[in-house]
């Protein structure tokens, strides 16, 4: 079983990507991102934020897409 | 005794006598003709002066002779002219004497001239009239004192008030008192030898209902109503909405309930507790009893018409399984113990502080529910926010309507629609999307139907036929039968051939909407991937078709978007409202009567338990969290410092319970198991809570994981406020004292002082005052100032004392209108060679959600088991034969379900219902939800469909 299972991140992988499609039409990849971070920052509980975060310190987000992963690293060094 | 059946003339209040109010007094128009809004400083209605009875009166043009003497307090015997209908001239009644004028013109037919002079009483009109009665009562049983309308009969009242004393002809002769009674329905009985004829019935399923299942057969002496083509009513188009039984003069068409108990003794108008549409009704009763439910004639959302649900499925409230007292066990495994309310309200509090002392705050929460009132959820949240002391509140709405409260907060600034109902009558272009009216929203359904009638035009885009397809009088110019998941593909590609053909309205995006975003969201939209020649390959809809529909409604006049669950379902359902909202704003289809963005809410307070902060991101008013001012608002007024984070959503609730970390729950009228998608994982999750409390009226499916069941009450037994989809706040009326002893709002503010929360209110008004202390677009709002005016559309506040029918009229509510980029996404739920059909799902008219009311009525009678529609071809190749049950299988799990073979559905689409829990359409369905919202994805499965096993057949027709 790999981290992505054993420590529950399927289901926060899976939703933070479908968000991540929303946003990568944005013109620019600051606004994408931008958009990406607000809402996990608006929708998302602290505990959900928090899981995310760690996902990526110990993966380096492997399975998120590259712009979900840099509004994760946003939210990361805002929070 | 009640008289609802004899109807004043002298107020509009049914939808017809509604329509000609606003088109013929207002501006002049028929209702016949497509009548256009016309601002209230440009109406002038030309006033006709003539004389009734020697008094002069003045009534507008157009106005029939029976109207005008009406208004002035002059009544002209009548049977077959009633407010509610268009009149027809049959009865011979109405009889009138014009000077000047030959003969006796029927004063329901005739319109008031200037100058006319009119008689209405003389020797020889009441002689006519005598012999017009007389002829009646010649084939009318004589069997007033133990007829079921003794008292309540207009053939009675004429009879005394013409003044018959004699019938000539005798009762020996050809007569129809022996005809058998029609008792197949449920709910009504018709009783031939008591029909007079005069075709309101017939008319009112034609004008009002738009059935037209009524007609009569034969002719002359011989004509008998007849409900077609079967001539029996179960079996017939009936649809059982009561429009009928309302019309009825007499006791041909009745109430069975009035049968057999007698006719109610007193009224109560309250508020349906089934769909959005929010029906008033009188609830009529002797004594607690409740004899009938007849829809309100001055109900605003309603007009005195009602369906089947509301008018009739009300029987639930009374059933024998709804448990009256607390149960309690500790363990699931354990039987349930009834005990006292004060060990129920004792233990959910000290469980609940017991788990937040050993697992932290966050491991607790609250589910609330749009069935229930805005006065319950408000106090849910509450209870959550300042005794749980965190945010993890969601509602019922998460799997219905989220995307719409996300969508249109985005794009216009509020999570409401923004027409009432009655701006339909104003609609050139009608546009519907993923809702099916008729069936889901019955009365509105009926009342765009009309609409449709007088010659607005019809665009539908559904992946099945729904029946505005093509009903009576009806047919879509435009049916975009789209491939299920492909909304926001087609909604792009409508954008972009308005956009290239140079449709849009730029002034109204000029005036009103945010300039950057618009531009922003034009190079996206103009990308060659959104042009619908692209697009149809994904949607399966041509290129010319979503061309023309385009056209038709960028050009058409006031257009109106009317949408459902078909649209908020899906994996996408927030990028397809932000589309919709698109599509409103580049045409100004905004801020008008006859246009505007209209979500059909599904439940009865969908848009209140959102509008209370049943979010967990947001207070009342839809202000979030995090908002400072706000919440110091919120942390005055109720003396505890308010988390400002957001709480967990129900999805993410009971992810946090399988994982541990979430480990109590209150659950306020909903059930989880049937509701939520993926069955087994929620199951999975309230088997790993340790305390589980559901209050409801029924032990529903969810109660086989609790540890606590609170007994709730009907909307008959309570006190409140709906808020149905027009944001029409109304109150629900208690008729009976609650069944089980104590109202919901009760209940919740006991559990909240036992766990040392001061919280203190003597009647739900108490609540909504505080509501309105906190929330600004309720600030107008009261009991006392709803019980004056009927209804009120908020905002209701300094700005609009009296509500707000038409938002967005002069700007935004957020300011500008706001464009969102829409890129379609195709949902990751795909068709494969083991699953190769798509399932969507949807409502039928005689059952609503997961059944849990209406499969305890005798509605049952027209369904008594969910139904899969399969086209012919797919039926074909798996040697499916209709009408046997079959097994739908998908990636999650199986159910089964009976088949029915219909080209409404395309091959590769199939479409079932899901009322009832045998057939396990929740198992069926995936976990996928919206990205913004978590709103599970029910519309789109891949699923095979095969014939049933033998052996699970038997077993399942054993069952």
């Amino acid at each position: 079983m790999n981290i992505v299972m054993k420590e529950g991140y399927e289901d926060l992988i899976f939703m933070a990507n479908q968000i991540g499609d929303f946003f990568k039409n944005y013109p620019t990849t600051e606004e994408a991102v931008e958009g990406i971070a607000n809402h996990l920052r608006k929708f998302w509980s602290p505990s959900m934020r928090q899981r995310i975060i760690s996902y990526v310190e110990k993966t380096e987000g492997g399975e998120l897409a590259p712009l979900v992963r840099l509004a994760v690293e946003k939210l990361k060094s805002s929070s | 005794m009640l008289t609802d059946r004899r109807i004043d003339l002298g107020t509009p209040g049914s939808p017809i006598e509604w329509i000609k109010y606003r088109n013929g007094h207002k501006n002049g128009a028929t209702q016949n003709k497509m009548a256009r809004f016309v601002p209230e400083s440009e109406i002038q209605p030309k006033i006709v002066t003539l004389t009734i009875d020697g008094i002069e009166v003045s009534v507008p043009e157009g106005t029939s002779l029976l109207r005008a003497a009406a208004l002035h307090g002059i009544m002209i015997p009548k049977l077959c002219a009633t407010e509610s209908l268009e009149p027809f001239g049959s009865c011979r009644l109405c009889l009138v004497e014009i000077e000047g004028k030959r003969g006796y013109p029927a004063s329901c037919t005739t319109q008031v001239e200037q100058g006319m002079k009119v008689k209405t009483f003389s020797e020889k009109l009441a002689k006519l009239r005598r012999n017009v009665m007389e002829l009646y009562i010649s084939d009318h049983p004589l069997d007033c004192l133990m007829c079921p309308v003794d008292g309540d009969c207009e053939l009675q009242d004429m009879a005394g008030a013409v003044g018959l004393r004699d019938v000539r002809y005798g009762f020996s002769g050809k007569n129809h008192l022996t005809s058998p009674k029609d008792k197949t329905n449920p709910y009504f009985t018709f009783d031939p030898s008591k029909c007079i004829v005069c075709f309101r019935c017939v008319r009112a399923c034609d004008e009002i209902q738009g059935t037209l299942a009524l007609t009569a057969r034969h002719r002359g002496f011989d004509s008998v109503i007849t409900p077609g083509p079967t001539h029996e009513f179960l079996s017939s188009e009936c649809v059982s909405c009561g429009a009928c039984v309302m019309a009825c003069p007499t006791a041909a068409l009745i109430e069975d309930t009035v049968i057999e108990k007698g006719l109610p003794l007193k009224s109560t108008i309250t508020t349906c507790a089934y769909c959005g549409v929010g029906c008033s009704f009188e609830a009529q009763t002797q004594g607690y009893e409740v004899i009938r439910m007849v829809p309100y004639k001055n109900g605003h959302a309603n007009h005195g018409h009602s369906c089947v649900k509301g008018r009739f499925a009300w029987t639930y409230a009374l059933s024998p399984e709804r448990p009256l007292k607390p149960l309690l066990r500790k363990k699931i495994e354990d039987p349930w113990k009834e005990v006292s309310w004060e060990e129920a309200i004792a233990y959910v509090a000290s469980e609940f502080k017991r788990i937040a002392d050993k697992y932290g705050r966050n491991s607790i929460g609250a589910v609330s529910s749009s069935r229930c009132t805005n006065e319950e959820d408000f106090l849910v949240q509450k209870l959550v926010r300042a005794v749980f002391h965190n945010n993890n509140i969601d509602t019922c709405a998460r799997v219905c309507h989220s995307p719409t409260g996300y969508g249109l907060k985005a794009a216009f600034g509020t999570s409401a629609g923004t027409n009432p109902f009655d701006s339909i009558q104003f609609s050139d272009v009608i546009f519907v999307i993923g809702a099916n009216p008729t069936d889901g929203h019955p009365v509105f359904g009926s009342q765009m139907k009309r609409r449709l009638r007088q010659g607005a035009r019809l665009i539908v885009a559904d992946p099945r036929k729904i029946d505005l397809v093509k009903t009576p009088h009806i047919r879509a110019d435009y049916h975009l039968q789209l491939k299920p998941g492909t909304n926001v593909a087609l909604l792009n590609a409508i954008a972009y051939t308005i956009l290239e053909e140079g449709l849009e309205d730029r002034k109204f995006i000029e005036e009103k909407c945010d300039k950057v975003s618009f531009e922003k969201w034009m190079q996206f939209i103009r990308k060659p991937e959104n042009a619908p020649e692209a697009v149809q390959e994904i949607t399966g809809v041509p290129a010319e078709t979503i061309r023309a529909a385009a056209r038709l409604y960028a050009t058409g006049g006031n257009a109106a978007i009317y949408y459902g669950l078909g649209v908020t379902e899906h994996s996408q359902g927030t990028t397809a409202v932000l589309a919709i909202a698109n599509l409103a704003m580049l045409t100004g289809n905004v801020g008008k009567e006859g246009a505007g963005v209209n979500p059909l809410r599904g439940q009865n307070n969908v848009q209140g338990s959102c509008d209370m902060g049943s979010f967990p991101h947001e207070f009342s008013g839809y202000r979030h969290v995090s908002d400072f001012e706000t919440r110091m608002l919120f942390e005055q007024a109720w003396n505890v410092p308010l988390d400002p984070e957001p709480g967990l959503r129900i999805t993410n609730m009971l992810t946090e319970a399988v994982y541990g970390n979430f480990k109590g729950i209150y659950v306020h009228g909903e059930d989880l198991t049937q509701s939520d998608p993926d069955s087994n994982h929620v199951i999975q999750a309230l088997k790993s809570m340790e305390l589980v409390v559901l209050h409801d009226i029924f032990l529903n499916e969810m109660s086989k994981y609790c540890h606590v069941f609170l007994p709730g009450c009907s909307f008959l037994e309570k006190d409140g406020t709906f808020t149905n989809a027009e944001r029409r706040i109304q109150r629900v009326r208690k008729v009976m004292p609650p069944l089980c002893g104590k109202q919901e709002w009760e209940v919740i503010q006991e559990i909240a002082q036992a766990m040392g929360y001061p919280m203190h209110y003597n009647h739900p008004s108490e609540i909504m005052d505080e509501i309105a202390r906190l929330t600004p677009t309720f600030r107008g709002v009261s009991y006392e100032k709803l019980d004056k005016l009927g209804s009120i559309q908020w905002p209701c506040n300094e700005q609009a004392t009296e509500g707000t029918p038409v938002m967005h009229k002069e700007k935004f509510f957020r300011g500008l209108g706001q464009f969102h980029i829409t890129g379609y996404v195709p949902t990751p739920e795909k068709p494969s060679r083991r699953f190769p059909l798509i399932l969507t799902t949807g409502r039928i008219l005689h059952h609503y959600n997961v059944g849990t009311q209406t499969r305890r009525t005798q509605n049952v009678i027209w369904f008594k088991e969910d139904i899969l529609e399969i086209h012919p071809s797919d039926a074909e190749e798996r040697g499916i034969k209709d009408g046997e049950l079959v097994e739908v299988t998908s990636r999650k799990g199986s159910g089964t379900f009976r088949c029915k073979i219909t080209e409404r559905v395309q091959p590769g689409t199939v479409y079932a219902t899901f009322h009832f829990p045998e057939s396990r359409a929740n198992i069926v369905t995936t976990e996928i939800s919206d990205w913004a919202t978590n709103c599970p994805e029910y519309k789109v499965t891949a699923v095979q469909v095969s014939p049933l096993a033998k052996e699970a057949k038997e077993k399942t027709v054993a069952c």
